[in-house]
């Protein structure tokens, strides 16, 4: 990648990050917001998790492609870690169960 | 941190408390703040148990300046170490992959510093990778990162009294996993923007670092791309799991579901996150209407 180029992805890249992050917490701050507005923007966490879950877990392609064992695994993977995390709440315990069963899931079939 | 309840006043704190944080949390959280207390009490009386005097009183003194304690930062890196362990695993496949793209360590390090978009770090590469033209490229990345808007008016709550830098910095820095991490605790009620712009600051400092590890090493070790963004996934799914169990917030997590679900069938992959958090919220919102649920409505203003 030139340097140019680098500097203009970049550039409008940051910009438009900035933008996302900074802008709401400078036009909301410190207001006196409507209960109906406080209501839905207590919403957002929950959607937001789920959606990047969703995210993460759900493609389309590989729904598509008929290899159950692609897109089943992770699915299988993740509903062990929302076990773990309903009972534990901890962070850490979900990212070692996590990648630890993937990992299981992904290499101990091509071993046996 | 202080908050005024507007609508339900101090009778929505037990509601916000539940399910956010663990017991045990909440006595690490109660042990943490004693103990900065027992420390503040300390620096100013003067009393100071320690034969080297001179360093701790200079640090004392950067600290007030500062007005960070060595217990806050104690604290913030309690609530961000599983973020910054997330961040070394899936950063240096990133600076690797930068690499692979024809990105200088220089270029890594000034996007994983200023950018700091872990989504965004990855399709830059990929994207040119693959031949897309740049304005592609930026369009991609700029719809992934939409999502953010949604942090940024959620935390807003919480940053009423913070002055305009810290505003600007915390709210530069926050990414997916330390949104979560903040908000849990900051509506918990003792977690103030500086801890939180602290658990933003040990995340950055990880992901750099480790995306210029990546960068530096180069493809001298592999580490399999699935499996480290399968950690961010587990995260994901333990912050979600933090949630209050309530039926508007499932209506909040199934509406998401779906809306991402049907976002990336019809191809709108790129803002399907946004778009479906949308969704959710809505549906959401509209239930809590219909059933007259106004749990969700304390207005916090001010740190």
């Amino acid at each position: 990648m030139d340097v140019t180029s680098f500097l203009i992805i970049f550039g409008v890249c940051l910009a438009c990050m900035l933008a996302c992050r900074c802008l709401p917490i400078f036009l909301l701050k410190g207001k006196q917001l409507p209960e109906r507005f406080v209501r839905a923007l207590n919403f957002i966490p929950p959607a937001a998790f789920a959606a990047l879950v969703t995210n993460d877990l759900f493609d389309p392609a590989k729904v598509a492609s008929g290899d159950i064992a692609l897109w089943g695994m992770p699915l299988l993977a993740a509903a062990v870690v929302l076990v773990v995390g309903a009972k534990t709440k901890s962070m850490a315990a979900c990212i070692v169960v996590g990648v630890g069963m993937l990992a299981v899931l992904t290499y101990v079939p091509a071993l046996l | 941190m202080k908050y005024l309840c507007v609508t339900v006043g101090k009778a929505a704190a037990p509601f916000y408390n539940h399910g956010t944080m663990s017991e045990t949390n909440l006595k690490q959280n109660q042990a943490a703040v004693e103990s900065a207390a027992a420390e503040r009490d300390g620096a100013e009386s003067g009393v100071v148990e320690s034969a080297a005097s001179e360093p701790v009183v200079a640090e004392t003194s950067v600290a007030h300046k500062s007005g960070v304690s060595a217990a806050m930062q104690k604290e913030a890196f309690q609530a961000a170490w599983p973020i910054v362990l997330g961040y070394i695993v899936l950063g240096i496949p990133c600076g690797i992959l930068g690499v692979a793209a024809g990105m200088d360590v220089w270029m890594i390090a000034i996007m994983s510093l200023l950018f700091y978009s872990g989504a965004g770090q990855y399709m830059i590469p990929n994207m040119w990778l693959a031949g897309n033209p740049i304005s592609a490229i930026i369009a991609s990345v700029a719809l992934v990162n939409t999502r953010q808007m949604l942090y940024g008016a959620s935390l807003s709550q919480f940053c009423g009294s913070a002055g305009k830098r810290l505003a600007f910095i915390f709210g530069a820095t926050v990414t997916d996993e330390s949104f979560g991490v903040n908000l849990a605790r900051m509506i918990n009620g003792n977690w103030s923007v500086k801890h939180a712009l602290l658990v933003n600051l040990f995340s950055l400092t990880s992901w750099t670092v480790s995306n210029v590890a990546g960068a530096l090493i180069g493809s001298a070790i592999s580490l399999p791309t699935a499996l480290a963004s399968f950690a961010m996934t587990s995260l994901f799914i333990c912050l979600l799991c933090m949630q209050k169990v309530t039926p508007a917030n499932l209506v909040a997590v199934f509406g998401s579901i779906a809306g991402v679900i049907a976002c990336k069938c019809v191809g709108l992959a790129g803002p399907a996150i946004l778009i479906g958090a949308l969704v959710g919220v809505g549906a959401a919102f509209a239930f809590s209407s219909v059933h007259h649920d106004n749990r969700n409505t304390t207005m916090k203003v001010g740190e």
